[in-house]
Protein backbone atom coordinates (compact mmCIF):
# COMPACT_ATOMS: atom_id res chain seq x y z
CA UNK A 1 0.00 0.00 0.00
CA UNK A 2 1.48 3.36 -0.93
CA UNK A 3 2.30 5.67 1.96
CA UNK A 4 -0.16 8.55 2.38
CA UNK A 5 0.87 11.85 0.86
CA UNK A 6 1.29 13.64 4.19
CA UNK A 7 3.71 11.03 5.47
CA UNK A 8 5.83 11.15 2.33
CA UNK A 9 6.01 14.95 2.59
CA UNK A 10 7.05 14.81 6.24
CA UNK A 11 9.75 12.28 5.49
CA UNK A 12 11.00 14.41 2.60
CA UNK A 13 11.22 17.48 4.85
CA UNK A 14 13.06 15.43 7.44
CA UNK A 15 15.50 14.34 4.75
CA UNK A 16 16.17 17.93 3.67
CA UNK A 17 17.19 18.89 7.17
CA UNK A 18 19.19 15.74 7.78
CA UNK A 19 21.22 16.17 4.59
CA UNK A 20 21.97 19.73 5.58
CA UNK A 21 22.86 18.81 9.15
CA UNK A 22 25.15 15.98 8.10
CA UNK A 23 26.98 18.19 5.64
CA UNK A 24 25.72 16.20 2.64
CA UNK A 25 27.93 13.27 3.49
CA UNK A 26 28.14 10.45 0.94
CA UNK A 27 26.44 8.05 3.31
CA UNK A 28 23.49 10.35 3.85
CA UNK A 29 23.14 11.04 0.15
CA UNK A 30 23.13 7.39 -0.75
CA UNK A 31 20.47 6.64 1.78
CA UNK A 32 18.40 9.58 0.51
CA UNK A 33 18.64 8.27 -3.07
CA UNK A 34 17.26 4.95 -1.90
CA UNK A 35 14.39 6.68 -0.13
CA UNK A 36 13.53 8.61 -3.30
CA UNK A 37 13.48 5.43 -5.38
CA UNK A 38 10.53 4.05 -3.47
CA UNK A 39 7.92 5.68 -5.69
CA UNK A 40 7.39 8.61 -8.06
CA UNK A 41 5.53 10.32 -5.22
CA UNK A 42 8.64 10.15 -3.02
CA UNK A 43 10.79 11.60 -5.78
CA UNK A 44 8.26 14.35 -6.53
CA UNK A 45 7.99 15.35 -2.87
CA UNK A 46 11.77 15.60 -2.61
CA UNK A 47 11.89 17.63 -5.79
CA UNK A 48 9.36 20.18 -4.54
CA UNK A 49 11.27 20.72 -1.29
CA UNK A 50 14.52 21.12 -3.14
CA UNK A 51 12.84 23.66 -5.44
CA UNK A 52 11.65 25.67 -2.46
CA UNK A 53 15.09 25.64 -0.88
CA UNK A 54 16.95 26.53 -4.04
CA UNK A 55 14.68 29.50 -4.66
CA UNK A 56 16.03 31.00 -1.46
CA UNK A 57 19.57 29.79 -1.88
CA UNK A 58 19.82 31.28 -5.36
CA UNK A 59 19.61 34.73 -3.75
CA UNK A 60 22.38 34.08 -1.22
CA UNK A 61 24.86 36.29 -3.02
CA UNK A 62 22.57 39.21 -2.43
CA UNK A 63 21.02 38.07 0.82
CA UNK A 64 20.86 41.55 2.37
CA UNK A 65 18.68 43.19 -0.28
CA UNK A 66 16.67 39.98 -0.72
CA UNK A 67 15.94 39.80 2.97
CA UNK A 68 15.03 43.47 3.10
CA UNK A 69 12.59 42.85 0.24
CA UNK A 70 11.00 39.83 1.93
CA UNK A 71 10.67 41.69 5.21
CA UNK A 72 8.97 44.50 3.34
CA UNK A 73 6.60 42.02 1.75
CA UNK A 74 5.42 40.86 5.16
CA UNK A 75 5.67 43.90 7.43
CA UNK A 76 2.47 45.54 8.42
CA UNK A 77 0.61 42.50 7.21
CA UNK A 78 -1.71 40.89 9.67
CA UNK A 79 -3.90 37.99 8.70
CA UNK A 80 -6.64 39.39 6.53
CA UNK A 81 -9.42 37.53 8.29
CA UNK A 82 -10.59 40.23 10.74
CA UNK A 83 -10.87 42.85 8.02
CA UNK A 84 -12.80 40.50 5.79
CA UNK A 85 -15.16 39.57 8.54
CA UNK A 86 -15.90 43.16 9.29
CA UNK A 87 -16.59 43.64 5.62
CA UNK A 88 -19.01 40.74 5.66
CA UNK A 89 -20.82 42.14 8.64
CA UNK A 90 -21.09 45.52 6.98
CA UNK A 91 -22.37 43.90 3.81
CA UNK A 92 -25.00 41.96 5.65
CA UNK A 93 -25.99 45.05 7.57
CA UNK A 94 -26.19 46.96 4.32
CA UNK A 95 -28.46 44.30 2.84
CA UNK A 96 -30.76 44.57 5.80
CA UNK A 97 -30.74 48.34 5.82
CA UNK A 98 -31.35 48.68 2.11
CA UNK A 99 -35.09 47.97 1.99
CA UNK A 100 -35.66 50.51 4.73
CA UNK A 101 -33.76 53.30 3.01
CA UNK A 102 -35.24 52.43 -0.35
CA UNK A 103 -38.73 52.57 1.04
CA UNK A 104 -37.99 55.93 2.56
CA UNK A 105 -36.52 57.22 -0.66
CA UNK A 106 -39.21 55.91 -2.96
CA UNK A 107 -42.47 57.59 -3.78
CA UNK A 108 -44.39 55.31 -1.47
CA UNK A 109 -45.29 58.10 0.94
CA UNK A 110 -47.15 59.67 -1.94
CA UNK A 111 -49.12 56.51 -2.36
CA UNK A 112 -50.12 56.47 1.28
CA UNK A 113 -51.78 59.85 0.89
CA UNK A 114 -53.57 59.04 -2.38
CA UNK A 115 -57.31 58.40 -2.73
CA UNK A 116 -56.79 55.04 -4.40
CA UNK A 117 -53.57 53.05 -4.53
CA UNK A 118 -52.16 49.59 -5.11
CA UNK A 119 -49.13 47.86 -3.66
CA UNK A 120 -46.56 46.01 -5.73
CA UNK A 121 -48.08 42.92 -7.30
CA UNK A 122 -51.54 44.24 -6.56
CA UNK A 123 -54.14 45.21 -9.17
CA UNK A 124 -57.38 47.05 -8.62
CA UNK A 125 -60.39 47.79 -10.81
CA UNK A 126 -62.91 50.43 -9.77
CA UNK A 127 -66.23 51.53 -11.16
CA UNK A 128 -66.46 55.25 -10.79
CA UNK A 129 -69.64 57.22 -10.08
CA UNK A 130 -70.05 58.21 -13.76
CA UNK A 131 -69.85 54.54 -14.86
CA UNK A 132 -66.24 54.86 -16.06
CA UNK A 133 -63.84 52.07 -15.15
CA UNK A 134 -60.41 52.61 -13.72
CA UNK A 135 -57.81 49.84 -13.37
CA UNK A 136 -54.57 50.37 -11.46
CA UNK A 137 -51.62 48.09 -12.02
CA UNK A 138 -48.95 47.45 -9.35
CA UNK A 139 -47.62 50.25 -7.12
CA UNK A 140 -49.87 52.88 -8.63
CA UNK A 141 -51.74 55.76 -7.06
CA UNK A 142 -54.43 58.19 -8.13
CA UNK A 143 -56.53 60.98 -6.70
CA UNK A 144 -60.07 61.31 -8.00
CA UNK A 145 -61.61 64.78 -8.39
CA UNK A 146 -65.15 64.67 -9.79
CA UNK A 147 -67.42 67.73 -9.87
CA UNK A 148 -70.23 69.10 -12.00
CA UNK A 149 -67.93 70.51 -14.72
CA UNK A 150 -65.18 67.87 -15.06
CA UNK A 151 -63.99 64.43 -14.13
CA UNK A 152 -60.31 64.61 -13.25
CA UNK A 153 -58.02 61.73 -12.35
CA UNK A 154 -54.65 62.70 -10.95
CA UNK A 155 -52.13 59.94 -11.66
CA UNK A 156 -49.45 60.25 -8.97
CA UNK A 157 -47.44 57.18 -9.89
CA UNK A 158 -47.65 53.94 -11.80
CA UNK A 159 -49.99 52.99 -14.60
CA UNK A 160 -53.73 53.03 -15.18
CA UNK A 161 -56.15 51.78 -17.77
CA UNK A 162 -59.23 53.97 -18.12
CA UNK A 163 -62.46 53.24 -19.85
CA UNK A 164 -64.29 56.51 -20.03
CA UNK A 165 -68.07 56.51 -19.99
CA UNK A 166 -69.62 59.03 -22.34
CA UNK A 167 -70.59 62.32 -20.76
CA UNK A 168 -70.82 65.25 -23.14
CA UNK A 169 -71.12 67.80 -20.37
CA UNK A 170 -68.11 66.72 -18.28
CA UNK A 171 -64.78 66.01 -19.93
CA UNK A 172 -62.70 63.23 -18.47
CA UNK A 173 -59.13 64.36 -17.74
CA UNK A 174 -56.14 62.33 -16.67
CA UNK A 175 -53.42 64.54 -15.23
CA UNK A 176 -49.77 63.76 -14.47
CA UNK A 177 -46.81 65.96 -13.60
CA UNK A 178 -45.97 66.06 -17.31
CA UNK A 179 -49.31 66.94 -18.83
CA UNK A 180 -53.02 66.22 -19.28
CA UNK A 181 -55.11 63.89 -21.45
CA UNK A 182 -58.60 64.98 -22.16
CA UNK A 183 -61.37 62.77 -23.51
CA UNK A 184 -65.07 62.54 -23.84
CA UNK A 185 -65.49 58.82 -24.14
CA UNK A 186 -62.68 56.40 -24.84
CA UNK A 187 -60.34 53.75 -23.57
CA UNK A 188 -56.63 54.26 -22.98
CA UNK A 189 -53.63 53.46 -20.79
CA UNK A 190 -51.51 56.06 -19.01
CA UNK A 191 -48.13 55.20 -17.54
CA UNK A 192 -46.46 57.74 -15.29
CA UNK A 193 -42.66 57.28 -15.55
CA UNK A 194 -39.99 59.36 -13.86
CA UNK A 195 -39.95 62.21 -16.35
CA UNK A 196 -42.36 61.09 -19.05
CA UNK A 197 -45.96 60.04 -19.29
CA UNK A 198 -46.70 57.37 -21.85
CA UNK A 199 -50.18 57.37 -23.36
CA UNK A 200 -51.38 54.30 -25.27
CA UNK A 201 -54.68 54.78 -27.09
CA UNK A 202 -56.90 51.73 -27.40
CA UNK A 203 -60.07 53.30 -28.70
CA UNK A 204 -61.24 56.63 -30.07
CA UNK A 205 -59.05 59.63 -29.30
CA UNK A 206 -57.88 62.07 -26.62
CA UNK A 207 -56.28 65.50 -26.64
CA UNK A 208 -52.90 65.34 -24.89
CA UNK A 209 -51.31 68.51 -23.60
CA UNK A 210 -47.91 69.19 -22.06
CA UNK A 211 -47.83 70.59 -18.54
CA UNK A 212 -46.61 73.99 -19.72
CA UNK A 213 -49.65 74.08 -22.05
CA UNK A 214 -47.45 74.86 -25.03
CA UNK A 215 -48.20 71.71 -27.02
CA UNK A 216 -51.37 69.82 -27.66
CA UNK A 217 -51.77 66.76 -29.81
CA UNK A 218 -54.71 64.62 -30.74
CA UNK A 219 -53.83 60.98 -30.30
CA UNK A 220 -55.94 58.34 -31.99
CA UNK A 221 -56.52 54.62 -31.40
CA UNK A 222 -53.46 52.45 -31.97
CA UNK A 223 -51.04 55.32 -31.33
CA UNK A 224 -48.60 55.89 -28.54
CA UNK A 225 -47.58 59.34 -27.34
CA UNK A 226 -44.87 60.55 -24.98
CA UNK A 227 -45.77 63.53 -22.87
CA UNK A 228 -43.15 65.59 -21.11
CA UNK A 229 -43.48 68.92 -19.33
CA UNK A 230 -42.88 70.89 -22.49
CA UNK A 231 -43.69 68.58 -25.38
CA UNK A 232 -46.06 65.93 -26.70
CA UNK A 233 -44.96 63.64 -29.46
CA UNK A 234 -46.12 60.47 -31.12
CA UNK A 235 -43.93 57.45 -30.55
CA UNK A 236 -44.87 54.46 -32.65
CA UNK A 237 -47.96 52.34 -32.54
CA UNK A 238 -49.61 49.93 -30.14
CA UNK A 239 -51.78 46.92 -30.69
CA UNK A 240 -54.98 47.63 -28.70
CA UNK A 241 -55.98 43.96 -28.66
CA UNK A 242 -52.74 42.79 -27.09
CA UNK A 243 -52.79 45.61 -24.54
CA UNK A 244 -56.35 44.73 -23.57
CA UNK A 245 -55.28 41.15 -23.18
CA UNK A 246 -52.18 42.14 -21.24
CA UNK A 247 -54.22 44.13 -18.75
CA UNK A 248 -56.67 41.31 -18.37
CA UNK A 249 -53.88 38.83 -17.70
CA UNK A 250 -51.57 41.17 -15.81
CA UNK A 251 -48.83 41.07 -18.39
CA UNK A 252 -46.24 43.52 -19.55
CA UNK A 253 -46.04 43.64 -23.33
CA UNK A 254 -42.88 45.27 -24.64
CA UNK A 255 -41.60 45.55 -28.14
CA UNK A 256 -38.00 46.53 -28.75
CA UNK A 257 -37.93 48.53 -25.54
CA UNK A 258 -34.72 49.50 -23.70
CA UNK A 259 -33.99 47.02 -20.93
CA UNK A 260 -33.66 49.64 -18.23
CA UNK A 261 -37.23 50.81 -18.85
CA UNK A 262 -38.51 47.25 -18.76
CA UNK A 263 -36.69 46.64 -15.47
CA UNK A 264 -38.23 49.83 -14.07
CA UNK A 265 -41.66 48.44 -14.92
CA UNK A 266 -40.89 45.09 -13.34
CA UNK A 267 -39.44 46.81 -10.28
CA UNK A 268 -42.72 48.63 -9.78
CA UNK A 269 -44.50 45.34 -9.53
CA UNK A 270 -42.38 43.80 -6.83
CA UNK A 271 -41.47 44.44 -3.26
CA UNK A 272 -37.77 44.91 -2.68
CA UNK A 273 -35.26 46.47 -4.95
CA UNK A 274 -33.85 45.71 -8.37
CA UNK A 275 -30.32 47.01 -8.58
CA UNK A 276 -28.83 47.65 -12.01
CA UNK A 277 -26.56 50.05 -13.84
CA UNK A 278 -28.86 52.02 -16.10
CA UNK A 279 -26.13 53.09 -18.52
CA UNK A 280 -24.60 49.66 -18.82
CA UNK A 281 -27.92 48.07 -19.75
CA UNK A 282 -29.39 50.83 -21.90
CA UNK A 283 -28.11 49.26 -25.11
CA UNK A 284 -30.01 46.04 -24.58
CA UNK A 285 -33.53 45.85 -25.93
CA UNK A 286 -36.38 43.58 -25.05
CA UNK A 287 -39.33 42.23 -26.95
CA UNK A 288 -41.46 40.06 -24.72
CA UNK A 289 -44.70 39.36 -22.93
CA UNK A 290 -43.85 39.18 -19.25
CA UNK A 291 -45.99 38.05 -16.33
CA UNK A 292 -46.27 40.88 -13.83
CA UNK A 293 -47.87 38.70 -11.19
CA UNK A 294 -44.66 36.65 -11.10
CA UNK A 295 -41.77 39.06 -11.47
CA UNK A 296 -39.14 36.43 -10.64
CA UNK A 297 -40.34 34.51 -13.67
CA UNK A 298 -40.36 37.72 -15.72
CA UNK A 299 -36.71 38.38 -14.87
CA UNK A 300 -35.84 34.81 -15.67
CA UNK A 301 -37.51 35.12 -19.08
CA UNK A 302 -35.48 38.24 -19.87
CA UNK A 303 -32.26 36.57 -18.76
CA UNK A 304 -32.95 33.67 -21.10
CA UNK A 305 -32.64 35.91 -24.13
CA UNK A 306 -30.08 38.49 -22.97
CA UNK A 307 -26.58 38.03 -21.53
CA UNK A 308 -27.53 38.97 -17.99
CA UNK A 309 -26.50 37.82 -14.58
CA UNK A 310 -29.25 37.92 -11.98
CA UNK A 311 -28.12 37.53 -8.39
CA UNK A 312 -30.66 37.25 -5.61
CA UNK A 313 -29.20 38.37 -2.29
CA UNK A 314 -32.39 38.47 -0.32
CA UNK A 315 -35.98 38.63 -1.57
CA UNK A 316 -35.44 42.34 -1.07
CA UNK A 317 -32.42 42.79 -3.23
CA UNK A 318 -31.75 41.49 -6.72
CA UNK A 319 -28.70 42.68 -8.61
CA UNK A 320 -28.78 42.54 -12.39
CA UNK A 321 -25.69 43.06 -14.47
CA UNK A 322 -24.58 42.38 -18.00
CA UNK A 323 -22.33 39.40 -18.52
CA UNK A 324 -19.15 40.36 -20.33
CA UNK A 325 -19.23 39.77 -24.07
CA UNK A 326 -17.13 36.90 -25.33
CA UNK A 327 -13.89 37.91 -26.98
CA UNK A 328 -14.16 37.96 -30.71
CA UNK B 1 -23.57 23.82 -21.44
CA UNK B 2 -26.39 25.24 -23.48
CA UNK B 3 -25.82 25.73 -27.16
CA UNK B 4 -26.51 29.46 -27.00
CA UNK B 5 -23.78 30.08 -24.46
CA UNK B 6 -20.91 32.19 -25.80
CA UNK B 7 -17.63 30.21 -26.05
CA UNK B 8 -15.74 32.29 -23.50
CA UNK B 9 -18.50 31.85 -20.96
CA UNK B 10 -18.60 28.12 -21.65
CA UNK B 11 -14.83 27.84 -21.22
CA UNK B 12 -14.95 29.73 -17.95
CA UNK B 13 -17.76 27.66 -16.61
CA UNK B 14 -15.92 24.47 -17.54
CA UNK B 15 -12.82 25.78 -15.80
CA UNK B 16 -14.90 26.68 -12.79
CA UNK B 17 -16.69 23.36 -12.56
CA UNK B 18 -13.57 21.29 -12.96
CA UNK B 19 -11.07 23.24 -10.90
CA UNK B 20 -12.81 25.52 -8.44
CA UNK B 21 -12.90 22.77 -5.84
CA UNK B 22 -9.23 22.09 -6.28
CA UNK B 23 -8.31 25.81 -6.12
CA UNK B 24 -10.35 26.29 -2.96
CA UNK B 25 -8.72 23.27 -1.29
CA UNK B 26 -5.27 24.36 -2.34
CA UNK B 27 -5.78 27.90 -1.05
CA UNK B 28 -7.41 26.76 2.15
CA UNK B 29 -4.42 24.66 3.02
CA UNK B 30 -2.07 27.42 1.99
CA UNK B 31 -3.80 30.22 3.89
CA UNK B 32 -5.06 28.10 6.76
CA UNK B 33 -8.43 29.85 6.59
CA UNK B 34 -11.49 28.63 4.72
CA UNK B 35 -13.05 32.11 4.59
CA UNK B 36 -10.09 33.74 2.96
CA UNK B 37 -9.62 30.78 0.65
CA UNK B 38 -13.23 30.98 -0.52
CA UNK B 39 -12.94 34.72 -1.10
CA UNK B 40 -9.67 34.36 -2.94
CA UNK B 41 -10.91 31.51 -5.12
CA UNK B 42 -13.87 33.68 -6.07
CA UNK B 43 -11.61 36.68 -6.73
CA UNK B 44 -9.41 34.50 -8.91
CA UNK B 45 -12.27 33.57 -11.19
CA UNK B 46 -13.53 37.15 -11.15
CA UNK B 47 -10.14 38.33 -12.31
CA UNK B 48 -10.03 35.77 -15.11
CA UNK B 49 -13.53 36.82 -16.16
CA UNK B 50 -12.50 40.46 -16.23
CA UNK B 51 -9.21 39.86 -17.98
CA UNK B 52 -11.06 37.99 -20.71
CA UNK B 53 -7.98 36.02 -21.60
CA UNK B 54 -8.65 32.94 -23.62
CA UNK B 55 -9.10 29.99 -21.29
CA UNK B 56 -10.49 27.54 -23.80
CA UNK B 57 -7.32 25.57 -24.46
CA UNK B 58 -5.29 25.84 -21.28
CA UNK B 59 -2.75 23.10 -21.11
CA UNK B 60 -2.21 23.45 -17.41
CA UNK B 61 -5.35 24.96 -15.96
CA UNK B 62 -4.22 24.51 -12.37
CA UNK B 63 -0.94 26.30 -12.93
CA UNK B 64 -2.89 29.08 -14.61
CA UNK B 65 -5.30 29.36 -11.67
CA UNK B 66 -2.56 29.29 -9.06
CA UNK B 67 -0.59 31.96 -10.91
CA UNK B 68 -3.67 34.14 -11.05
CA UNK B 69 -4.24 33.59 -7.33
CA UNK B 70 -0.58 34.42 -6.67
CA UNK B 71 -0.96 37.73 -8.46
CA UNK B 72 -3.88 38.49 -6.19
CA UNK B 73 -2.03 37.62 -2.99
CA UNK B 74 1.17 39.37 -3.97
CA UNK B 75 -0.66 42.31 -5.43
CA UNK B 76 0.72 45.50 -6.93
CA UNK B 77 1.11 47.20 -3.58
CA UNK B 78 3.19 44.38 -2.20
CA UNK B 79 5.23 44.10 -5.37
CA UNK B 80 6.00 47.78 -5.00
CA UNK B 81 7.08 47.26 -1.36
CA UNK B 82 9.32 44.39 -2.41
CA UNK B 83 10.84 46.41 -5.23
CA UNK B 84 11.47 49.53 -3.14
CA UNK B 85 13.07 47.66 -0.26
CA UNK B 86 15.22 45.61 -2.60
CA UNK B 87 16.47 48.59 -4.59
CA UNK B 88 17.15 50.65 -1.48
CA UNK B 89 19.20 47.94 0.11
CA UNK B 90 20.91 47.16 -3.17
CA UNK B 91 22.07 50.79 -3.42
CA UNK B 92 23.61 50.50 0.05
CA UNK B 93 25.52 47.33 -0.78
CA UNK B 94 26.23 48.22 -4.39
CA UNK B 95 29.99 47.86 -4.19
CA UNK B 96 29.80 44.39 -2.76
CA UNK B 97 27.39 43.33 -5.44
CA UNK B 98 29.21 44.00 -8.67
CA UNK B 99 27.32 42.33 -11.48
CA UNK B 100 23.95 42.29 -9.74
CA UNK B 101 22.80 45.60 -11.05
CA UNK B 102 21.89 45.15 -14.69
CA UNK B 103 18.21 45.90 -15.30
CA UNK B 104 17.63 42.32 -16.51
CA UNK B 105 19.15 40.89 -13.39
CA UNK B 106 17.19 43.18 -11.11
CA UNK B 107 14.00 42.26 -12.90
CA UNK B 108 14.58 38.54 -12.61
CA UNK B 109 15.51 38.88 -8.94
CA UNK B 110 12.33 40.83 -8.25
CA UNK B 111 10.34 38.12 -9.96
CA UNK B 112 12.06 35.45 -7.88
CA UNK B 113 11.35 37.44 -4.72
CA UNK B 114 7.70 37.70 -5.66
CA UNK B 115 7.51 33.92 -6.03
CA UNK B 116 9.23 33.40 -2.72
CA UNK B 117 6.91 35.86 -0.99
CA UNK B 118 3.95 33.90 -2.32
CA UNK B 119 5.51 30.62 -1.25
CA UNK B 120 5.99 32.00 2.27
CA UNK B 121 2.52 33.53 2.46
CA UNK B 122 0.49 31.90 5.21
CA UNK B 123 3.45 31.04 7.46
CA UNK B 124 3.69 32.45 10.96
CA UNK B 125 6.28 35.21 11.40
CA UNK B 126 8.78 33.16 13.40
CA UNK B 127 8.47 30.14 11.13
CA UNK B 128 9.08 32.28 8.08
CA UNK B 129 12.04 34.05 9.64
CA UNK B 130 13.67 30.82 10.75
CA UNK B 131 13.31 29.43 7.24
CA UNK B 132 14.80 32.56 5.61
CA UNK B 133 17.67 32.73 8.08
CA UNK B 134 18.50 29.07 7.51
CA UNK B 135 18.41 28.90 3.72
CA UNK B 136 19.03 32.48 2.62
CA UNK B 137 21.47 33.69 5.28
CA UNK B 138 22.94 30.26 5.93
CA UNK B 139 22.80 30.52 9.72
CA UNK B 140 22.91 27.35 11.81
CA UNK B 141 19.89 26.19 13.73
CA UNK B 142 21.38 27.24 17.08
CA UNK B 143 22.29 30.69 15.73
CA UNK B 144 18.69 31.08 14.62
CA UNK B 145 17.45 29.85 18.00
CA UNK B 146 19.51 32.53 19.75
CA UNK B 147 18.45 35.26 17.35
CA UNK B 148 14.76 34.50 17.63
CA UNK B 149 14.85 33.54 21.31
CA UNK B 150 13.63 29.99 20.67
CA UNK B 151 14.85 26.54 21.60
CA UNK B 152 16.88 24.53 19.06
CA UNK B 153 14.12 21.96 18.97
CA UNK B 154 11.51 24.58 18.10
CA UNK B 155 13.65 25.96 15.31
CA UNK B 156 13.96 22.52 13.77
CA UNK B 157 10.21 21.98 14.09
CA UNK B 158 9.62 25.33 12.39
CA UNK B 159 11.93 24.44 9.53
CA UNK B 160 9.99 21.23 8.90
CA UNK B 161 6.73 23.19 8.97
CA UNK B 162 8.08 25.73 6.51
CA UNK B 163 9.31 23.04 4.13
CA UNK B 164 5.91 21.35 4.13
CA UNK B 165 4.17 24.66 3.55
CA UNK B 166 6.42 25.74 0.70
CA UNK B 167 6.24 22.35 -0.97
CA UNK B 168 2.46 22.56 -0.88
CA UNK B 169 2.58 26.03 -2.44
CA UNK B 170 4.63 24.70 -5.31
CA UNK B 171 2.34 21.75 -5.86
CA UNK B 172 0.02 22.82 -8.66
Amino acid sequence: MPAPRQIIDEQAAEWMLRLHEEGFSDAARLEFECWKQQSPQHAAAAQRMQDAISRLQSLREQSAPAKAALNAAFTGRKPTAPRKHILRVVLIAACLALPVTLTLKSQYPERWLADISTGPNDWKTLHLADDSTLTLSGASAVNVHFNSTERRIELLQGEILVEVAHDRSRPFIVQTAQGTMRALGTRFVVNHLADTTVLSMLQSRVAAQSANEQQTLEVGAGSKALISRDAVKLSGTVDPASINEAWRRHQLVVENQPLDQVLDEIARHRRGHLQFDRNALADLRVTAVLPLDDTDRALQLIAETLPLSIKTYTPWLIVISQLPQPKK
Amino acid sequence: MSSGEPPFQAAISDLYCEHHGWLFGWLRRKLGCAHNAADLAQDTFARILNARESVASLREPRAFLSTTARRLIIDQVRRKHIENAYLQELALTAEALEGYQSPEHILSTLEALEHIAFMLEGLHDNVRQAFVLYYLDGLTQSEIARQLGLSDRTVRKYLIQALLHCSHSLDT
